[in-house]
């Protein structure tokens, strides 16, 4: 195991420089003084304009850049948001906590929902409820995640009056938790996505598992149909979800930038969205940098984790 | 745009535009400042109540983010400078009196400079204004800044090559006279307005390199001990100081640039503390927050009755529209999707906002000012596209005049702007109502909409029209371009504004009438601006029209004199435009004596670009808070003018 | 977005059959098998119609029902705006479903935005699929530095999330059409790329592969001619899915302000301009653009699951 370990922590590091190599590439793909020009308007001169290149490092060679930029990223400089003044660590560091919270929350959330609806599908299968929540899940997938969030302000925020109409606007992590009832909106509108796939994926784990052999055996040994759903079938088809959290990590991530749009939640999502709009490309750069190191991170803890909750794996 | 929930499609639209115009935010960041042509008066008769808190709402997603004075030009901004740096540390120039642009001596820290010796010295009188620190704004604050600027031209936002400083060949003081020694003559009006408008005193407590020093150099010495060589090769020009002071002033400004690069730091730094305007910062946060209280020591003419100024972000229209909604903010935009009345025009300028929003209407009227700045997109005399008649076409003033015909402004601006637009009909602003374009007013617009006279002039001079397809040249002679050559013509906009969308595919069709084939496509607006550069001739020059979509802010240039616009070899002179009579005349304006009449005319009826309608920003005021209007035409915002009634 | 290949591990290329029954997937046995599908799964079969019904809708919908969909003048100076369905101020056409803000009729505009969204779904889809193949194929196949190297990209790629990787792309290279089926095809191969390697592996050493190496077949006929037609079921699923989240994909850019370019538009664009105009009560501007898109992507997830479930029945014992 401490092999398989090993190597996974190293292939992650390949890809993290992967992924730097990427985003330099992505940061530099412009034209001569595009940054510039982008930067400074269509007020500028030529002297301005070498003098932002000059400082900021465009004028030299691309190879030169590229050093110059990791080692940056090695310090934690991701660069500076021209059109912000700040610079993109510090952008980064005030939001991500932020989208953490939200995507955490909503995917606990999602968790919470999906299983027990999973279950609840096995455990009533082929019947009206099984079909309605199929079809409910299909819908889940298919609903673009902006059109849901709209709806669910137009519904539940503009007719009703229920909730916010956007997410809690608070400058801290800790504001943004005090202000629960915004936060109902934007957890549900992200969590629907997650909900639809995971309770599919439960649903066909758990009539998978329920075919094993492992199975037969505990009821062959007079164990009641409740005891073999939960204790048996269930903990083997959670077992998986570890990898699936993993690998649905970066759609979740990703989720979350339309989420937060709709919501105006000021989180790293809603950043990015303002960096697109606004043709910030560092900032753009910087925030899908974080969002892959997150995402790298993320399957790497999933797979250790994995490693550890599955004895099979474990000796093999 | 989006009235509820978040609008990015909204905010997109509206920061492109305002990205493009990076000096002033035309639709989104109005926030109180646009002037007032056609709007009712200032005064009330509720009695004044001192005290209490007014609030403004920023430009969405444009929260201010520099505070020294000295700026880089990419955040030389209305957000920073008119609605934040202005109200602490006062220019040394005020322009905008009233709703109309001109100087305001009463708001400026010296007298009207006068212009002896053939307009090559130009003389002042500094005010008696103290900094909040005990220091008085003297000769020397302002020679502190012409130091600086002598040694940090490319970091300053206005610097172009010849201009100031590079302009004066020395800068004297003596007591409190301050005098302007220049290089050669200059037109007056313009030197005021152009040039001296660059300048912002700075205090003897900001010449430091750290915190607690002594006044170093940069400040203390005179405008020539600072010496600098400049060299300038193919890579650009460098700046290098040779004396003492101007290493001084180098070293100054790295520190003071680098104390504003701290955000976070900009409440509590005492330097940022030492202030000669109305108010100084009580708060500021990075998401742009901004709180601040009246400066005590203000030695201006008004001071302020309000207990506190504060100024709010917002990062989405709807955001921002709710909190008007909601009674939190005092002075904000209305955003264009929100607008549910078109406003009317009477006259050329007198813009009169239509019914409120309804849910704005009880506590908040409207209304709606010019700004300062004229609205284009320029062409390319030097095209080789088209086999390499575009630029040949572009260079026939009869073919520009068929084109400008096409382009019905009014009901662009009914149709797309919901009547809140002026047109752009030369190159002085019209509106609002103002000296500079007295004769450019009188000749009114001499291409207006009107598609039968377009396809005459097009018919005259060869071309065989047809309209909804491409027009062909038939009489080589009189089309200037080979028998033949079609009407095509490539013009790339940025992209991401509905508004701009509307408007680009209306005008679009309105060319097809005549048989001009008009292919848009849109681009980012660094793609734009990288593809509207002056080139020669070859391969690479093909580029036809492009169209960053906010033409040009009359700011800190305030006289609309062209010369970096239409003068041939001009640094923003896009497309090559080159005129000798043009440089003329736009010569007379700069350093002769004329005024802007003659060229403003012949600008008007050449056509050195295509002019296009401006978008105007709707204001809302609360009904309670006097004192905001007139609206500025240059978006200078005068909190301590404004004042709660009961 | 659907991620239903991701979350589905164990389908990731499972056991294969035994070398004989490969034989079988291929050509006349695969059609059957597809049509014998859609006898069996109703609600493939529903799906089937949904995305005939609507190809047919937006494509040749406008030939019957003529509406003016790209003349913004026009648009403006003689339609009413924002009008409501069946609005009597609508002269030129009755305008079912109203008008959008520039006074375009809704119901042509959603064909003609679904015009731009289906195409795009199918090509982005089809570029997504063949290079995903490729690359999945050349490297499960080839295995060693090639196929550490490729994964590699792909894992670098992968970690992305693809929003992401799609907003930076599609800021920098700025939209149009092309551009946007390029920038989707782009972020969205990586999937089946990792599905077809996983299956190429396990193929690469069965029985008929050796024989074909023995008779002196080369690397790369093995490739084109027995590997990836026995892995054409995991890749129709694939590319069934691949349409759907290629739309939704679109629609999510279109929302963010990164769409088609005017005048051409897709119903995740409409939806952004409709949002504006909701809380004025313009209803008909969002919810038949919605529906169309949930109709569509639910479709095709209608037809891929079946497929799904049929092709795995055959390829896994119970």
């Amino acid at each position: 195991m401490t092999g398989y370990l090993i190597r996974r922590v190293l292939q992650s590091i390949v890809v993290v420089f992967g992924v730097v190599l990427l985003t330099f590439l992505l940061s530099h793909l412009y034209t001569k003084d595009a940054a510039a020009r982008a930067c400074l308007g269509p007020k500028a001169n030529a002297q301005q304009i070498q003098q932002f290149n000059h400082q900021y490092h465009y004028d030299k060679p691309i190879v030169e850049q590229f050093w110059i930029y990791t080692k940056g990223i090695l310090h934690g400089n991701l660069g500076n948001s021209c059109k912000l003044h700040q610079s993109v660590s510090s952008l980064i560091r005030s939001k991500l906590p932020k989208t953490l919270v939200l995507v955490g929350i909503s995917t606990i959330f999602a968790l919470l929902v999906a299983i027990p609806l999973g279950i609840l599908q096995v455990v009533r299968r082929n019947t009206a409820t099984d079909y309605f929540l199929t079809g409910a899940s299909f819908v889940g997938y298919a609903m673009p995640a902006f059109l849901l969030g709209e709806l669910l302000i137009l519904w539940f925020a503009l007719d009703l009056g229920w909730f916010p109409f956007e997410a809690p606007q608070a400058a801290t992590v800790w504001g943004i938790l005090a202000d629960p009832r915004a936060l109902v909106l934007p957890v549900i509108s992200l969590a629907v996505l997650t909900i639809a796939g995971f309770s599919r994926y439960m649903r066909s784990s758990m009539m998978e598992a329920l075919t094993e052999d492992y199975i037969r055996t505990a009821r062959a040994k007079g164990a009641s149909p409740k005891r073999v759903l939960y204790r048996h079938a269930l903990r083997n088809a959670l077992i998986p979800i570890i990898t699936l959290l993993g690998l649905t990590l970066p759609a979740i991530v990703g989720g979350a930038i339309i989420t937060e749009t709709v919501f105006n939640y000021p989180g790293m999502g809603l950043l990015t969205t303002n960096a697109a709009t606004q043709n910030d490309v560092p900032l753009l750069v910087g925030t899908t940098f974080v969002a892959a190191i997150a995402t790298v991170l993320g399957n790497l803890i999933a797979d250790v984790l994995y490693v550890i909750a599955d004895p099979r794996v474990r000796y093999s | 745009m989006q009235s509820f929930g978040s609008g990015r499609r909204g905010t997109r639209g509206l920061v492109v535009l305002a990205a493009a115009a990076i000096v002033v935010l035309t639709l989104a960041a109005c926030g109180g400042s646009s002037s007032g042509s056609g709007t009712n008066g200032t005064t009330s008769s509720a009695p004044a109540q001192q005290g209490g808190t007014a609030y403004l709402a920023e430009g969405t997603q444009a929260a201010p983010n520099y505070i020294f004075p000295f700026t880089p030009l990419q955040y030389f901004s209305t957000t920073n400078f008119q609605q934040f740096m202005n109200l602490m540390y006062r220019p040394l120039y005020w322009f905008g009196q009233g709703a109309t642009p001109n100087l305001n001596p009463s708001l400026s820290l010296a007298s009207t400079p006068q212009y002896t010796n053939g307009g090559k010295t130009a003389t002042l009188t500094m005010k008696p204004y103290k900094w909040s620190n005990g220091e008085t704004v003297t000769a020397q604050d302002v020679i502190f800044w012409m130091n600086m600027l002598k040694v940090e031209k490319l970091n300053w936002a206005g610097y172009a090559a010849g201009t100031i400083p590079d302009d004066l060949a020395d800068v004297t003081a003596s007591g409190n006279k301050l005098t302007f020694h220049l290089n050669t003559s200059a037109n007056s009006n313009w030197y005021t307005y152009n040039e001296l408008s660059q300048i912002t005193p700075m205090p003897m407590a900001w010449d430091v390199t750290k915190a607690g020093q002594k006044p170093q150099l940069c400040g203390t010495a005179s405008f020539s001990e600072v010496t600098v060589s400049s060299k300038t090769t193919s890579k650009g020009t460098t700046v290098t100081p040779v004396s003492a002071a101007a290493k001084s002033c180098a070293a100054v400004y790295k520190f003071l640039a680098s104390e504003a690069n701290k955000l976070s730091s900009y409440d509590s730094n005492p330097l940022w503390q030492v202030v000669d305007g109305p108010f100084k910062l009580t708060h500021f946060d990075t998401t742009g927050n901004v709180t601040m209280v009246p400066n005590k020591t203000y030695s201006g003419p008004v001071k302020p009755k309000l207990a506190k100024f504060v100024e709010l972000p917002f990062t989405a229209d709807s955001a921002e529209f709710n909190a008007l909604a909601a009674g939190k903010v005092d002075v904000g935009t209305l955003p264009a999707s929100d607008i549910t009345a078109n406003a009317t025009t009477t006259g050329t300028c007198g813009l009169k906002p239509g019914a409120n929003n309804p849910r704005l209407s009880a506590n908040y009227n409207v209304y709606a000012g010019s700004t300062w700045q004229i609205n284009y997109f320029p062409f390319n005399v030097n095209s080789t596209g088209n086999g390499g008649n575009s630029g040949k076409l572009l260079k026939q003033l009869y073919f520009r005049q068929a084109f400008q015909t096409l382009v019905d402004q009014p009901t662009l601006i009914q149709k797309v702007f919901k009547g809140y637009g002026v047109g752009t009909y030369g190159p002085v602003p019209v509106c609002p109502t103002n000296n500079f374009a007295a004769q450019e007013l009188k000749l009114g617009n001499p291409y207006a909409y009107n598609p039968s006279k377009a396809k005459s002039i097009l018919t005259a001079h060869g071309w065989s029209v047809k309209p909804g397809g491409t027009s062909v040249c038939s009489d080589a002679n009189k089309c200037g371009v080979p028998a033949g050559t079609k009407l095509n013509f490539a013009l790339q906009y940025v992209g991401g504004s509905p508004t701009e969308d509307q408007l680009m595919q209306a005008q679009k069709s309105s060319w097809a009438q005549a048989g001009i084939h008009v292919n848009l496509t849109t681009g980012t607006f660094d793609t734009v601006l990288s593809a509207a550069v002056p080139c020669s001739g070859g391969s690479s020059c093909q580029w036809e029209y492009e169209n960053w979509g906010g033409g040009w802010i009359f700011a800190p240039d305030y006289y609309p004199s062209g010369e970096d616009l239409f003068q041939t070899g001009a640094s923003s002179n896009s497309g090559s435009y080159s005129d000798p009579t043009m440089d003329r005349l736009i010569k007379g304006t700069t350093v002769g004596n004329s005024d802007l009449g003659a060229y403003s005319v012949y600008g008007a009826k050449q056509l050195p670009v295509v002019w296009q309608p401006i978008q105007i920003g709707a204001t809302e005021i609360n009904k309670k808070l006097q004192g905001v209007l007139p609206l500025n035409a240059l978006t200078n915002i005068n909190p301590e003018n404004w004042y709660f009634t009961k | 977005m659907a991620v239903t290949p991701a979350l589905e591990p164990d389908k990731t290329g499972g056991p294969a059959p035994a070398g004989g029954e490969a034989q079988q997937q291929v050509g006349g046995g695969l059609t059957i098998q597809i049509l014998r599908v859609f006898a069996e799964n109703r609600l493939a079969v529903v799906g089937v119609g949904i995305i005939v019904f609507m190809i047919l809708f937006c494509f040749l919908g406008p030939v019957f029902y003529h509406t003016n969909q790209t003349n913004a003048q026009l648009a403006l100076t003689t339609s009413p705006q924002n009008a409501p369905p069946g609005s009597p101020l609508c002269t030129k056409t009755p305008c079912p479903l109203g008008t959008d803000s520039t006074g375009f009729d809704m119901l042509g505009r959603i064909m003609y935005g679904g015009q731009i969204s289906l195409i795009v779904g199918f090509a982005a889809a089809g570029i997504a699929t063949v290079l995903g193949v490729l690359v999945g194929a050349i490297s499960g196949f080839f295995v060693g530095w090639v196929d550490s190297f490729l994964m590699r990209i792909v894992d670098v790629l992968l970690s992305v999330p693809i929003l992401y990787l799609l907003i930076v792309l599609a800021v920098i290279f700025h939209p149009s059409v092309e551009i946007l089926i390029l920038v989707i095809g782009f972020t969205a191969w990586l999937v089946p790329a990792r599905l077809v390697r996983g299956e190429t592996l396990s193929l690469r050493v069965r029985e008929f592969v050796q024989a074909v190496r023995v008779m002196g077949g080369g690397g790369s006929r093995i490739v084109v001619r027995h590997i990836i037609p026995n892995t054409i079921g995991t890749i129709i699923v694939n590319a069934t899915f691949q349409v759907a989240d290629a739309i939704l994909l679109l629609a999510a850019l279109g929302f963010i302000g990164l769409g088609v370019p005017a005048p051409q538009t897709d119903w995740g664009s409409m939806i952004a301009v409709g949002v504006n105009g909701a809380d004025s009560g313009y209803w008909w501007e969002i919810y038949p653009t919605g529906l169309a898109i949930v109709l569509v992507v639910v479709a095709f997830n209608f037809v891929g699951d079946a497929l799904r479930d049929a092709f795995e029945v055959r390829l896994q014992r119970r």
